[in-house]
Formats: C-alpha cells, sequence, structure tokens
C-alpha cells in the first residue's frame, strides 16, 4: 500500500519476524511511508508494532523480507542514515543514576553535538529544571519526556515513536500532540505507534491498522473514519423489542443491544422522527443520545476478534 | 572516538566506579595500618642468618624422642633434621619495608614451616642481592622414564600473587558491570540508534573497560606505594631497597594492571553473552572458586593452562608447573612455560571470549 508519491522515507517488503519461541510476530506486512506528516500506526496489544519498529531501527532482524529507513536497509546499512532518525522505542531506557541531561549529553557526545541541544531539547520537553535530577527518581511521565527530548536531539527528519504519550497527563499529552503536529507541518515524517485512538485521530494524517502482525487497513484518517457503520442513535427504553420491532417495521435499521437500550442506524437528523414514532405507539423514550463513528469505532470493528493475545 | 571519550566518560563517571575505587582504598589505608603495628625501623641483623639450631631438639632426635614418618624420597639426613631443628630468632612481628612490599624477605629467607628443601641463606642487603641469588639458584631437575624434567621457579616476586586475586577481582566487578548495568537499563537498543556500527560499540567499550580498569588498578597500587612509603619512612626502613626494587615495583603494577584490563574484557565478555553484571561476575570468581578443586580432582593435565595460574605466573614472573606422575605416588611439578608465555595464556583467555561475545552481539536481536 503506497500513500502519496515520492521517494519512500521508509518501506517495508513482505517484512517477517518470528522469534525463536516460534512467535510471529510480524506476518509479510508491506507499507511505504512518504516523506512529510504524522503517520498512526495502530494495533492491538501484541500485533507486533513495537516488533515492526524495532526492524525498522535494526535492533532486530527479519525472519524474511527487508525494511527501509530513508532508502538504507535497516538491517545492513542504517549507519549513513541513522543521523537523520530520531526514535523512542516501547519504553524510555536510560541510567538511571545518571541525571536526564547527563544522559542525554552521552548521546550528544557520540553524535558530536553541542550540549547547547541537549538543553533545548529538554526545554522543548519541560524537564529544563529537573535535567538533573537522576532518571531513576523521575516519575513515569518525566521518564516518557527525556525519552521524547532524546529523539529530537538530532533534530531528525524522520521520528520514530512508539507510544509516546504513554504515562503523560492530560496536560502533557496535549503539549506532545501539539509537538507532533508541529513537527509534522515542518516538514519532518513522524510515524507514531498508539492505542489511543482519539489521539490518533486528532494528530495523525494517516493510519495503518495492524493486527496479528499483519496489515489490515490503511488511508488517511478520514477515509478511515468513513469505513465505519457511520453514526448512530442509542435509544434507553423500557420495551427494547417492541420498540425494535417498530422501528424496522418504519424501515429503520434498529438492533436491540440489552434489556433497555436499542441502537438506531441513522444520524441525529433523525432523532426527532425516531421520537415521535414510538411515543405514537405508546413507548415513551428514557434518553436518547448520538454515538458518531470514529477512528475508535473503526478500530474496534476492524480488530474485533484478532485480539492476539 | 567519540563514542571512546563517551563511554570513557560513563566508567569514570559511574558510581560503582568510585565504590570500588573507595572501598579499595579504605581496605589499603585498613592494611597498611596494621602492618604500622608489625613494623620497625630497626636495622636488620648484621650479615647474619637469624636462625640458630636448637640443640634440645636434635638431642630429641637422637635419643629417638622425636620421629620424622619417612618421606617417599627416602631417609632423613643430617641436614634435614638441622633444618628442622631451626629456630627463629629474629623478631617474628617484626617486619622490614620492603619485605612487607614484595612480601619476600629481601634480608633472609625463611623456609615455610622450618622444615623442607630450603637451606638456610645469608641475609641480604639489598634487593638486588635477593633477586640475584633467586636467580641463580639451580634449576631442580629429575628423570622420570628417561625424560629429564625441569622443575618449575615459584614467582620471584611473590609480592602480589596472594592480593593480585583481589585485583583481578575489582577489574572483573568492574568490567562485568559496566557492560551488565548497559543491558539492564535497556541503553545498549538507545546507544545502537546513535551509533548502529554494533562491532564498533562492543570494541569501543572492551576497549574503555580495559583501559579504565588497568587505569583503576595502577592508580589503586600507586596509591598502597604512597601508603608504604609513608609507613616505611615513618616506621620502617628503606635500607635494602634500591634502583632495582623500585623498577620491579613498577614492572610489577604495569603487568598486574594489565593483566586486570584482560579481566575486566573477559567479564565484560561474559557479561555480553549472559546480558547481566551477576552472572558475569560470578561466572569468573565461580571458575576461580572451583578451577583449583576441579584440577586436582579432575582434570591435573590442564593446570598450566589455567587461567588463575597464567595469571598469577604473569605477574609475579613464576612458571606455571604441569605435573608429572613419577611413578612413586606423588607427581613432580615441572616446567611448563615462563611468565612471558604466562601472560600470552591470560590474553587467548581474554580473547576469545571476547570474540564469541562480538559475534554474538553483533548477530543478537535486542528486544
Ligand atoms: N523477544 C521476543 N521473544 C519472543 N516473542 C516476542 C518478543 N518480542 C515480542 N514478542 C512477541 O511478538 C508479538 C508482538 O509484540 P510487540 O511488542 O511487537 O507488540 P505491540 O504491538 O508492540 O504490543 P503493545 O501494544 O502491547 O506494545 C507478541 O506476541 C509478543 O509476545
Ligand atoms: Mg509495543
Amino acid at each position: 500500500m503506497v500513500w502519496g508519491v515520492g521517494v519512500a522515507v521508509i518501506e517495508a517488503v513482505g517484512l517477517r519476524k518470528e522469534f525463536r519461541n516460534s512467535v510471529v510476530a510480524i506476518d509479510n506486512l508491506d507499507f511505504s511511508i512518504p516523506s512529510g506528516g504524522v503517520y498512526g500506526f495502530l494495533g492491538p496489544n501484541g500485533s507486533g508494532k513495537t516488533t515492526t519498529i524495532r526492524c525498522m531501527l535494526g535492533l532486530i532482524k527479519p525472519s524474511a523480507g527487508s525494511v527501509r529507513l530513508l532508502g538504507e536497509d535497516s538491517s545492513k546499512s542504517l549507519r549513513s542514515v541513522i543521523h537523520r532518525v530520531g526514535a523512542l522505542v516501547e519504553t524510555p531506557k536510560f541510567f538511571p543514576t545518571f541525571g536526564g541531561r547527563k544522559n542525554l549529553r552521552m548521546f550528544a557526545q557520540v553524535a558530536g553535538l553541542p550540549n547547547s541541544e541537549v538543553d533545548r531539547v529538554l526545554e522543548i520537553v519541560g524537564l529544563g529544571e529537573r535535567g538533573g535530577d537522576s532518571f531513576g527518581s523521575y516519575s513515569l511521565g518525566m521518564k516518557q519526556r527525556l525519552a521524547i527530548a532524546a529523539t529530537l536531539l538530532k533534530d531528525p527528519e524522520v521520528i520514530i515513536l512508539d507510544e509516546p504519550a504513554n504515562g503523560l497527563d492530560p496536560a502533557g499529552i496535549v503539549e506532545i500532540r501539539q509537538l507532533i503536529r508541529q513537527l509534522g507541518e515542518s516538514g519532518k515524517t513522524i510515524f507514531v505507534s498508539s492505542h489511543q485512538l482519539g489521539e490518533v485521530q486528532q494528530t495523525c494524517d494517516h493510519v495503518m491498522i495492524i493486527s496479528k502482525g499483519r496489515l489490515i487497513q490503511s488511508g488517511s484518517v478520514e477515509e478511515l473514519v468513513a469505513l465505519g457503520q457511520g453514526d448512530s442513535q442509542i435509544i434507553t427504553i423500557d420495551r427494547p423489542h417492541e420498540a425494535a420491532d417498530i422501528l424496522n417495521a418504519q424501515g429503520y435499521q434498529a438492533t436491540v443491544i440489552d434489556a433497555a437500550t436499542v441502537t438506531v442506524a441513522v444520524d441525529g437528523s433523525k432523532a426527532q422522527a425516531i421520537n415521535e414514532t414510538l411515543a405514537a405507539n405508546q413507548l415513551f423514550l428514557r434518553g436518547l443520545r448520538a454515538q458518531e463513528s470514529s477512528l475508535e469505532s473503526v478500530f474496534l470493528e476492524l480488530t474485533e476478534g484478532e485480539g492476539s493475545l | 572516538m567519540r563514542l571512546f571519550r563517551a563511554e570513557l566518560t560513563r566508567f569514570w563517571t559511574r558510581r560503582m566506579t568510585w565504590i570500588v575505587l573507595g572501598v579499595t582504598a579504605l581496605i589499603m589505608v585498613f592494611v597498611v595500618g596494621i602492618s604500622f603495628t608489625r613494623t620497625s625501623s630497626e636495622a636488620p641483623p648484621e650479615g647474619a642468618v637469624p636462625w640458630t639450631v636448637d640443640e634440645g631438639c636434635l638431642e630429641d632426635f637422637s635419643s629417638g624422642e622425636i620421629q620424622l614418618e619417612t618421606g617417599s624420597s627416602g631417609e632423613f639426613t643430617d641436614e634435614d633434621i638441622e633444618l628442622f631443628c631451626r629456630t627463629w630468632t629474629g623478631d617474628p612481628d617484626k617486619r622490614f619495608w620492603a619485605v612487607s612490599m614484595l612480601g619476600e624477605k629481601s634480608w633472609f629467607q625463611e623456609t615455610e614451616s622450618g622444615f623442607g628443601p630450603s637451606e638456610g641463606r645469608p641475609a641480604f642487603d639489598t634487593w638486588s642481592d635477593y633477586i640475584e641469588f633467586r636467580e641463580s639458584q639451580p634449576v631442580e631437575t629429575m628423570t622420570i622414564d628417561g625424560v629429564e624434567y625441569q622443575g618449575s621457579q615459584e614467582p620471584l616476586l611473590g609480592f602480589l600473587s596472594g592480593p593480585g586475586v583481589f585485583y583481578l577481582i575489582l577489574a572483573v566487578i568492574l568490567g562485568g558491570s559496566f557492560v551488565g548495568a548497559e543491558f539492564r537499563a535497556g541503553t545498549m537498543e538507545n546507544l545502537l540508534l546513535w551509533e548502529p556500527r554494533r562491532v564498533r560499540v562492543i570494541l569501543t567499550k572492551f576497549a574503555v573497560g580495559f583501559v579504565s580498569s588497568a587505569l583503576m588498578v595502577a592508580l589503586a597500587l600507586g596509591f598502597l606505594t604512597g601508603l608504604l612509603s609513608l609507613l616505611a619512612s615513618v616506621n620502617g626502613t628503606f635500607q635494602a631497597v634500591d634502583g632495582r626494587f623500585w623498577r620491579d615495583l613498577v614492572l610489577v603494577i604495569l603487568r598486574v594492571s594489565v593483566t586486570a584490563g584482560l579481566f575486566s574484557i573477559l567479564a565484560m565478555s561474559v557479561a555480553t553473552i549472559t546480558r547481566h553484571t551477576a552472572a558475569a561476575i560470578a561466572a569468573v570468581l565461580g571458575w576461580f572458586a572451583v578451577s583449583n578443586i576441579l584440577i586436582e580432582l579432575v582434570a591435573k593435565w590442564f593446570r598450566p593452562f589455567e587461567l588463575f595460574v597464567n595469571a598469577l605466573a604473569f605477574f609475579g614472573k613464576g612458571e606455571p608447573f604441569s605435573y608429572v606422575p613419577t611413578g612413586r605416588g606423588w607427581d613432580f611439578t615441572a616446567f611448563h612455560h615462563g611468565y612471558l608465555v604466562a601472560g600470552l595464556y591470560v590474553l587467548a583467555w581474554t580473547l576469545i571470549p571476547a570474540a564469541i561475545a562480538t559475534v554474538v552481539f553483533a548477530k543478537r536481536d535486542l528486544t
């Protein structure tokens, strides 16, 4: 599946990873990510997101197929492009007894970057004042912020983030969302795996959904949301079966959910008509609310029964 | 080079490094403090062997009151009996500086148990005299089944053969934890996002561990030398200390440091393979604990090839021996190789695991 045109920043061809315990974490994955924009990478727990990211970064060797990062084969020749790539894989990993600043300075030293860069990225993630404290003493969210700072240190063109919002407070989530958007708009390519579908819907331009190591859907956020069953109205009522029969007789698509709930697959403009129809039959609503199709509902539909755990 | 510097910085700013250095310094101060009470600035007995033969003891022998079990080497000569009956007349609690420093008695040679193959030896005025005497001693030979075997020398510089293991242990702890901590914190994964050439990464770590551990042990030994010099100037004597002494001392420190660096590479290799600090330290120290027993019980032939045997021989200028059965119920301890070759054995013991670790690290999935 190819999004847009131009040179692919990340490209997987027939990517497969089978671990030694014969778990097939990714299976024949093909995708291609063009330059610029924010790409969401979704999938249930254990679906192979982190494994895919590790393959991209050359941390694990694919069992078959290959993945190229900025045109270089990840398992062979990353060296020439690694300075253009920043990544956070799974969880923040730093030396616990060293301060946040010192941890980053070590990497800056390896890459030959000045220490002022370290201070710059610490400011961005709001750790400027706590940079001297040991990493081990950081809260979960602070650790995550440090890891994000580390990915920004090289001022990379490509940023790969594996669940960056993990452990962040609401304000932190908003900050990261803005940061990701801003980076995406400035022409960088952001590849972000996430569980927080609301976030993905707000931050990403394109989305790729995998399940059990296979690509099951990809496209722009709008395309994916449109794949959903559309909006529906959720009715709370005392005699749901009667209500459903009446509505179906009128040409609606009504489904009984439980002893007090019926859903009707229509948008909000029909709410009044539904109410009138039922009232005419001596059935009175106790409540009615709209449910909009969203990335979340689409995701749940697509991955339904696919939980790979 | 940037990676080297970054790793070097990490080594020397790690808490573990300073804990180890601090503990080492404390132990040294303590040991030297104790030595203080056991040293004296008195001059050694003038040109004499501080032994007398106890007449009562000789009489007990002739009257049959004391009997020695006949050894496999046959009857005891009068000389043997005289050796047995010698009494130490020096003050046993007084040691002189060069003595505590190099662990050998630079003025007089004490036989281990007062009875044995050694003869009463002349007193030595200087360290050089002592070394020359040791080196001029004829080499023991023995013909077994028509083959003439040479006996092996004990370490010439007994100084570090005991405490030397202590420095090796330090190096193992430093090296093992240097790499082990990386796997524990998961930072190896991070590092590879900055330098993906894995062979380069691991070799740089080996180099940093080697240089740093060696430097650290050299520092520790320098510190000890300083402490002992202080001790000697306050409560001891430099009388027997000459140029040769200082040269030997520097060479010993060099050899111990290099060996420590190699041991640190060994520990780093095991830590890379096991991905665990404790496993690495336990493996090397565990081997130290059981190797002697294993050799004695099941693989005597292995002795001259063993790691610690060679390490101790290398820095003590000793000669690892092999056991040659004499057919008389005991083994002759025959010369196998010299101390420089022993150093090469240590090198091999280090480089082989290091090569395996490099290959494993280059190929392994990091998850
Ligand atoms: N080192 C490993 N050895 C064996 N199996 C592994 C290993 N790493 C991952 N797996 C398996 O591969 C599958 C995919 O794991 P992965 O971590 O890629 O999932 P994920 O999509 O990132 O999940 P999550 O959302 O929970 O982070 C899982 O079944 C997991 O158990
Ligand atoms: Mg994951």
